[in-house]
């Protein structure tokens, strides 16, 4: 029993080593064996990966993607020590995503790396105002 | 004598100054461990998750020795499986020689060096252990990757002797006639064939437990890292520093490395 997968006119998905564009019409793919397979909502690129958390899921994504992950993970590693040594509180979540690694479920990795995106997210807007909080009180001084 | 009575306002007084010198006594402490967290009380999540941490390096460092063993098992298999072929083709080199000549005495002679070469493979095969696996006759290899043996692979064994998956048959007739010469070289073409796809999977499972033997490592020396790091946490400073971090990394070499990663992998398609 393969993956059903249903593509929106346009939408873009990663099979294997290849990038299948669907045309203008709803698709159901139904995709059989072990290859990566990765949607467009899910894909990020050097562009879109702007912070610090996203960028741990672009390299989670390489080695997903890749046949070789090994030239990947001392990418991986460098992210990991930066994003820990700033937030110590990410560990238990950046475990989690090395032992699926190491695991070699991937796919799984990446779901978890999503969850720290969105805590990321969070601690940002918090830092943010919490900055902004600060500089206005230091303007009615 | 009477009580001495408190007021309100002296009692908030008194228990503030109680306060500061609890604080004064952890700030001692942390100066001397160079931790901010030191025992359960402190902060108790932060604790627990630091030392499972480090217990969990200490795990995986285990697993690690377990997982070069199995490096080495798989090795001395591969060499087994080269040094068989080998053998195997100086067989097929006799077995040529004896087509070439139609004298009985040397065909019998070297129906007997062919027989020995026989031998040499079966005793080649029960050789090429490691720690008391032989993945060359039948043993299997189970090598764990994580510390509660949830995630495991299994090298299955083959049985590479001549009455084995070989299956290559000994010297029949003395050679004399023709057909036993074509029984012979059939055998060892297949033989050959038979090598090479065991080559092939043990070669997969070697760079798959090598490639998780380099990533253990590396998550080893993080982990320790992070469970000295993490008894420092502060809540507060966490979101101060992930920001300087996010300025920081966009100029990191790091980033840079990621985005040519990027360029040269299926991403590139994905513009």
């Amino acid at each position: 029993m393969g993956l059903k997968v249903e593509l929106k006119p346009g939408e873009r998905i990663i099979i294997g080593e290849c990038v299948v564009t669907n045309d203008d019409h709803r698709t159901r793919l139904v995709i059989d064996g072990n290859v990566p397979i990765l949607r467009e909502k899910d894909i990020l690129t050097a562009k879109t990966a702007d912070s610090p958390a996203k960028r741990l899921y672009l390299a989670i994504q390489l080695m997903y993607t890749s046949r070789d992950p090994r030239p990947y993970h001392q990418t991986y590693f460098a992210l990991v020590q930066d994003l820990v040594k700033a937030v110590p509180n990410f560990w238990p979540n950046i475990e989690a995503i090395n032992n699926k690694i190491l695991t070699g479920e991937m796919y799984n990795a990446l779901k978890l790396a999503r969850r720290l995106i969105a805590e990321e997210q969070e601690l940002l807007e918090n830092a943010r105002r919490r900055e902004s909080l600060r500089k206005s009180r230091t303007g009615e001084r | 004598m009477g009580d001495i009575v408190l007021t309100a306002g002296v009692r908030s007084n008194l228990l503030q100054l109680q306060n500061t010198a609890d604080l004064m006594t952890q700030t001692q402490n942390r100066l001397a461990t160079g931790k901010k967290v030191n025992s359960a009380l402190d902060n108790p999540i932060n604790y627990f998750t630091a030392q499972s941490l480090t217990n969990r390096a200490n795990s995986l460092s285990s697993l690690l020795d377990s997982m070069s063993n199995a490096t080495s098992t798989i090795q001395a298999a591969n060499n087994g499986i080269t040094s068989i072929t080998k053998l195997v083709q100086s067989a097929q080199a006799l077995v040529s020689q004896a087509q070439q000549t139609a004298d009985t005495n040397t065909r019998a002679t070297l129906a007997t060096q062919f027989n020995a070469l026989l031998t040499q493979i079966d005793e080649l095969a029960g050789d090429a252990g490691f720690n008391g696996i032989n993945l060359l006759s039948g043993d299997n290899l189970t090598v764990t990757l994580n510390e509660n043996g949830t995630s495991s692979v299994t090298v299955n064994g083959v049985n590479d002797t001549v009455a084995g998956d070989l299956s290559i048959g000994n010297a029949t007739n003395n050679w004399a006639a023709a057909g036993d010469l074509t029984a012979a070289s059939t055998d060892l073409t297949a033989a050959l064939t038979t090598l090479q796809s065991q080559a092939q999977s043990f070669g997969a499972n070697l760079s798959t437990v090598q490639i998780r033997q380099d990533f253990t490592k590396t998550m080893i020396n993080t982990l320790e890292t992070g469970s000295d790091n993490l008894t420092l946490a502060d809540t507060n400073e966490e979101g101060a520093n992930m920001l300087a971090l996010q300025t920081r990394q966009q100029l990191s070499t790091t980033a840079l490395s990621l985005a040519a990663q990027a360029a040269q992998s299926v991403l590139r398609l994905f513009q």
